[in-house]
């Protein structure tokens, strides 16, 4: 038998899983020049709809990466969520959608269209080598790189590269090879997952149940997707066997059950089928050596809130502009220490949230359970207990301790203070259209400066590196009254668009010093390594 | 109560009811009650809000 043939590749970053956070970090390091491979074990894109949430956040991350049309054509758009207990309904939020926003607060689309999305502009990008049916088989590293084998049907490939990133998800690879382990909670409560589709002409909304008449003692979640699919999730009680549950029959008569409950008079059709139990899991650094973890490979959070896959699109778009500043030398090996620090923080604020939401979806101990119950029924009676009863949706985290910062006065009590990503704020150019603020700056550093145009009127100029200066008109005022802006002020914005520094008429020499901090070149005392 | 005092006061009940166990859990339940209603103060308002509970439940007390 001939020997496989060995394909040697060399590249900067090779990138192991090609799911939606493998894919958007290629894209992210593509935007700055940075050379991927990356090997996905699968050999097309998943079954099922999977991660279906997408947040505002995320589509702002998808947009700088140039994909952001086709979530928008196809996904459904929502705002508002209600729960019911039994067959009350016991609360109702709206996620903040005001006139100035773009883009809505969540869509929701499913996995498999991201995937394919992703991976229509991974194949337009000539920096990125996408390799399907490629197991990776090791891993190895040293001061100077990283070796990657994977086996594929054409014979096993190496790849030579300064830096890996492990998007290959829960059951990681990559941490395996590395001795690695997640540490935290597993909760015991397990929900079953269904794709139908059917004719059933209802808002786009989340809709959730505790203790319906159609099955009652279960929770149960809908979300409507794309092309009349619609996702259920319900709860399994501790007895249930999981294999039995997910039997075809099983599966029909809850959601039949369900369906005669909501006057679904349609017929409808299986799709696909699957089964979760709720994790807040993470590794306690998420840089080892030159490997970078990103998304369900560093950090698991339970599925209530939708946070698992937009906390990966966030972590990859905080690590690709740093991973592209190592690369190019142009920053020392502590920015690359800030990624595992911010992104582990923003796991923490995330299971802080999802925890008390998954301990009121799927009660761990007796105590919880009565509490849950009580609160239902207390939130009909008086509804502003009703409050226990938020989901807690995914929102965007600050970075407020990240030593990329600049503390001075102006960051003092700021409207909109260092370690926030920008919010979106409507402008116009100077031929008078409008341009949205999340869109306009620049790939690299943004240097934002205010200034009054006479009349009170107030002017907002981009500035950034190797690029022509925006000038943009706060034409109805709506930065001034986001960012209590006055004349001569000022904000840096990083490349992942969190802010850094806030100033006060500053001087080159404050922005500069600014600038340094926010690529870990400044020790705390002030001396900058330039 | 902000929402997270509230929530801080849920915790620290289904702490206090898991720490009691199964069977103590309604003496303690009970004991809170009578704590709080004299915190409350004003015995129509607890008879208000004893008679929604039990309403809830599908029952109802006679005052």
């Amino acid at each position: 038998m001939a020997e496989a043939k060995l394909s040697v590749l060399d590249t900067e970053v090779v990138i192991v899983g090609g799911g939606p956070v493998g894919m958007a970090l290629a894209l992210g390091l593509a935007r700055r020049g940075v050379a991927s491979v990356i090997f996905e074990a699968d050999e097309g894109v998943c079954e099922g709809s999977r991660a279906i949430c997408i947040s505002r956040r995320s589509l702002e991350i998808l947009d700088r990466l140039g994909v952001l049309a086709p979530f928008v054509e196809t996904g459904l758009p929502w705002s508002s969520g209600r729960s019911f207990h039994e067959d009350t309904q016991v609360y109702r939020f709206e996620m903040p959608n005001d006139s100035d926003q773009r883009l809505p607060p969540m869509i929701n689309i499913q996995q498999y269209y991201i995937e394919t999305f992703l991976l229509e502009e991974v194949a337009r990008q000539p920096l990125i080598q996408f390799h399907a049916q490629a197991r990776v088989m090791g891993l190895r590293q040293d001061e100077d790189g990283v070796t990657v084998t994977a086996e594929t049907p054409d014979g096993p490939i190496t790849c030579n590269a300064r830096y890996a990133a492990a998007c290959d998800g829960a059951r990681s690879t990559v941490r395996q090879q590395l001795g690695l382990k997640l540490a935290g909670t597993a909760y015991e409560g397990r929900y079953v997952i269904v794709d139908v589709e059917v004719e059933f002409d209802h808002p786009t909304e989340r809709l959730a149940w505790f203790d319906p008449p159609s099955c009652p003692g279960r929770t149960v979640l809908m979300h409507r997707q794309p092309g009349n699919v619609w996702r259920i999730d319900y709860q399994m009680h501790d007895d249930e066997d999981a294999s039995e549950m997910l039997r075809e029959e099983n599966l029909r008569g809850v959601v039949d059950a369900h369906f005669r409950m909501l006057g679904v008079g349609k017929p409808w059709r299986l799709i696909w089928s699957s089964s979760y139990n709720a994790l807040a899991l993470s590794l306690d650094e998420y840089v080892t050596g030159r490997v970078a973890f990103v998304g369900d490979a560093a950090h698991l959070v339970p599925i209530f809130g939708v946070r698992g896959l937009n906390s990966g699109f966030d972590d990859a778009y905080n690590l690709a502009w740093k991973l592209a500043a190592s690369l190019r030398d142009e920053a020392p090996a502590a920015l690359l220490e800030t990624y595992s620090q911010e992104r582990r923080h923003a796991w923490q604020v995330n299971i802080s949230h999802a925890m008390k939401s998954t301990d009121f979806m799927s009660p761990p101990t007796r105590g919880k359970t009565v509490m849950r119950n009580a609160a239902l029924r207390a939130a009909r009676v008086d509804s502003k207990i009703s409050s226990l009863i938020n989901p807690r949706q995914s929102s965007v985290i600050c970075y407020d301790a990240s030593a990329l910062n600049t503390l001075n006065d102006a960051s003092a009590g700021a409207a909109v203070n260092v370690g926030a990503p920008l919010p979106e704020c409507p402008l116009k150019s100077l031929t008078g259209e409008r341009v949205y603020l999340t869109r306009a700056i620049f790939d690299d550093f943004t240097l934002m400066r205010y200034s009054e145009v006479g009349r009170g009127e107030g002017s907002l100029t981009l500035i950034g590196d190797a690029v022509e200066p925006v000038r943009l008109q706060d034409a109805e005022g709506r930065f001034s009254a986001l960012f209590a802006a006055s004349p001569g002020m000022a904000w840096l914005v990083r490349p992942d668009g969190h802010l850094c520094a806030i100033f006060h008429a500053p001087s080159e020499r404050e922005i500069e010093k600014a600038r340094l901090t926010a690529m870990a070149k400044c020790e705390k005392s002030g001396a900058a390594h330039v | 109560m902000s929402e997270s005092e509230r929530e801080r006061i849920f915790k620290c009940l289904a702490d206090a009811i898991d720490d009691a166990g199964e069977e103590r859990e309604t003496l303690l339940l009970a004991e809170i009650c009578l704590l709080l209603a004299e915190k409350v103060d004003n015995a129509d308002e607890v008879e208000r809000l004893i008679d929604a509970a039990c309403r809830s439940l599908g029952g109802s007390i006679s005052t």
